[in-house]
């Protein structure tokens, strides 16, 4: 899966599921200040994106997580 | 004077609580778990059986520490503790021992545990003969949580998630309530006081203070979700609505244990 799609993937998934307004959603849009994701949706949003992608990012490297561009460079990590 | 004598023997019998603490779970832990595990395969009934040890021992502790005077313990609300029913207890978490205590009267309750003591080899058989729930994996956590809800059983959560910092107001995580909304469950506050403060999160284990400590476990009546949020809202909505009226719960029953304490000298 390419950047774009993914990118498209975590829009889709913070729009529907946690209330995010479509435009908000940038690359550079801190997931807990911007787009008010908390604790507990995080660790929901990790569950959906290891059933889209296959890939389990670690609880711990979640924590280092602040951008939707973080998000996508955790993943590529894997 | 007689104060400095009283002082000094809890101080002691501080030291001998902790002592027996310690000497009771490695008999637990390097004795009687080993051989539940060999005699008991059945992971059910060796569930059962454990916690029933666990609170039978955590209720001779309790029993010790009043014994020797270290500490007092007053419950309130008793009428409300059914140790079968299912339901999430939660509670605020000022001390070490508030969760001793609290097994101690819901021997069968789940509860979470950290992934270190699970693996710790002088405890780790207790809590593994237990099935305590472990936190090393958040997603996991919540879905275990909620999962154990749903099959008929009770569980105790402090949503503070560590013990309280002195002379800050306490705050819940949302962890609690996201696990009460989405199991559906009936929610037990229970509210804790310890007056004077001992073994709290930054008094090192020795301080003793000058009165005894005076535990107050006041049990509320158990509460529908409903009766905490009636307005039909979204799970995320109601995770936050729940967890501010379980906050709001458990700070009014703290003020009005500490307003009783004091004389009112305007009336």
């Amino acid at each position: 899966m390419n950047e774009d799609s993914l990118f498209a993937e975590i829009r889709d998934i913070l729009v529907k599921q946690f209330d995010v307004e479509e435009a908000a959603v940038t690359l550079d849009a801190n997931l807990y200040e911007d787009l008010e994701i908390d604790s507990i949706d995080a660790v929901d949003l990790l569950v959906q994106l290891k059933e889209v992608t296959g890939k389990k990012i670690a609880p711990e490297s979640f924590k280092e997580v602040r951008t939707i561009r973080d998000v996508l460079d955790a993943l590529k990590a894997l | 004077m007689r104060w400095y004598f009283e002082y000094l023997w809890r101080l002691f019998g501080t030291a001998l609580c902790f002592t027996v603490f310690g000497v009771g779970g490695l008999v637990y832990g390097l004795l009687i778990f080993p051989l539940i595990f060999l005699f008991t395969r059945d992971r059910e009934s060796r569930r059962v059986v454990a916690r029933r040890l666990i609170g039978k021992g955590f209720g001779a502790f309790v029993g010790l520490m009043k014994a020797v005077n270290v500490v007092k313990i007053r419950i309130e609300g008793s009428e409300h503790i059914d140790d079968q029913r299912r339901q999430l207890i939660i509670a605020n978490h000022p001390t070490l021992i508030d969760v001793v205590i609290l097994i101690s009267l819901f021997p069968q309750a789940n509860c979470v545990i950290k992934e270190a003591v699970r693996r710790n080899p002088f405890m780790g058989s207790t809590v593994r003969a237990a099935d305590y729930i472990s936190n090393s994996e958040p997603e996991e956590l919540l879905e275990s949580c909620v999962g154990y809800l749903g099959n008929g059983k009770s569980l105790l959560l402090f949503p503070e998630g560590t013990r309280t910092r002195h002379q800050e107001p306490i705050d819940f995580k949302p962890g609690a309530a996201t696990v009460a909304a989405r199991a559906k469950v009936d929610i037990l506050p229970i509210a804790i006081e310890c007056e004077p403060l001992y073994l709290s999160k930054q008094l090192p284990w020795y301080y003793v203070p000058r009165t005894v400590p005076t535990f107050t476990i006041r049990v509320l009546p158990p509460r529908k979700v409903t009766d905490l949020v009636p307005a039909a809202v979204d799970e995320r909505r109601l995770r936050h609505e729940l967890n501010s009226a379980l906050l709001e719960l458990i700070r009014r029953e703290l003020a009005d244990m500490e307003f009783s304490r004091k004389p009112i000298y305007n009336a």
